[in-house]
């Protein structure tokens, strides 16, 4: 424990920090219960998005490797070098409850097909079209996984200040308030005490004084 | 801001169709190279990496995703299928926050 001057002073202080700290550790429980019950929610959605991407991506990806083969290596080169990208990402930050999330947003630009349709396999366009309706998927997977990681680190950073709070600041403050209560419960007796000492002493001394002057006559 | 996709031969094959510059990946070395240069680029927003290739360069993947705020990175199981060894997210939720999903 640290030194404290035990004080009527200190005590007061001590009893409004003990208030703040409680006050605090409410509202960061309350703060915390808040993150808690937006992360389960947001863990189902991630579950959701994951195993449409895991379970249905891979098909879409075989078209291309099938399209690979069937079609000349020439045709699939010139395919490649030109198509340009025609999607493009906007970021932009939310918060809630203080931690930032990103969220994003595709854009499909104009002149979707790029590739010669004449060179370029049937089969392709299809993969192509289906991979395209993916790709929001993708990137709403991306977005949640993000999401998840920064309101872990909330979290943690959360629980660590409302464990703080209830383990250690609080009763802390308890033990200080009651050291100096007891500190100046004893002062006030041992003034008491020293009081009605000097109050006998000085009644004895008087009554001396009186026997004596009684004497004289 | 783009994206940009680092995995095997077909898938980013696919995603160039689909509009998304990719590049092809064949051994860890070039995986790890080409990484690097993808990250530092400012105009790269989300990195899309297949299982596979994600997971021959698993250290630095796992070290932008925590340290840095960009880029996102998101993994994808390529044509062969979700990698039954990749580090879930939920394994590392458990681990911090003690919530079972």
């Amino acid at each position: 424990m640290k030194r404290v001057v035990p004080t009527r002073m200190e005590l007061l202080r001590m009893r409004k920090r003990l208030a703040t700290a409680t006050h605090g550790h409410k509202l960061l429980k309350d703060k915390l219960d808040g993150l808690m019950n937006e992360f389960r929610e947001i863990v189902e959605d991630y579950k959701k998005a994951r195993r449409e991407v895991d379970e249905g991506l891979p098909e879409v990806l075989k078209l291309f490797v099938l399209a690979g083969i069937t079609s000349s290596r020439q045709a699939v080169e010139t395919a490649i070098t030109q198509s340009s990208s025609s999607l493009s990402l906007d970021v932009t930050q939310a918060r809630f409850m203080g931690v930032v999330v990103p969220k994003f947003a595709v854009h499909f630009e104009a002149g979707e097909t790029t590739y010669s349709l004449l060179d370029a396999p049937s089969e392709l366009d299809d993969a192509t079209a289906t991979l395209k309706e993916y790709f929001p998927r993708i990137l709403q997977l991306a977005q949640l996984e993000e999401t998840m990681r920064r309101m872990v680190d909330e979290i943690e950073r959360t629980r660590r200040r409302v464990n703080a709070l209830e383990h250690v600041m609080i009763p802390e403050l308890r033990v200080t308030i009651k050291y100096i209560s007891n500190k100046l419960d004893e002062q006030e007796r041992s003034t008491t005490i020293r009081l009605m000492k000097i109050k006998d002493q000085r009644v004895k001394e008087e009554r001396a004084a009186r026997e004596a002057a009684m004497a004289k006559h | 801001m783009r994206y940009h996709v680092i995995a095997d031969g077909d898938t980013v094959l696919g995603f160039k169709y689909a509009g998304i510059d990719g590049d092809v990946v064949e051994s860890p070395q070039q995986a790890r190279r080409i990484f690097q240069e993808v990250v530092k680029d400012q105009d790269v927003g989300v990195i899309i990496m297949t299982d596979r290739a994600a997971e021959t360069i698993g250290e630095e993947v796992t070290r932008i995703l925590y340290e840095s705020r960009r880029p996102v990175i998101v993994s994808i199981p390529g044509p062969e299928g979700p990698s039954a060894t990749r580090r879930s997210l939920a394994e590392l939720i458990r681990e911090a926050v003690g919530v079972k999903i």
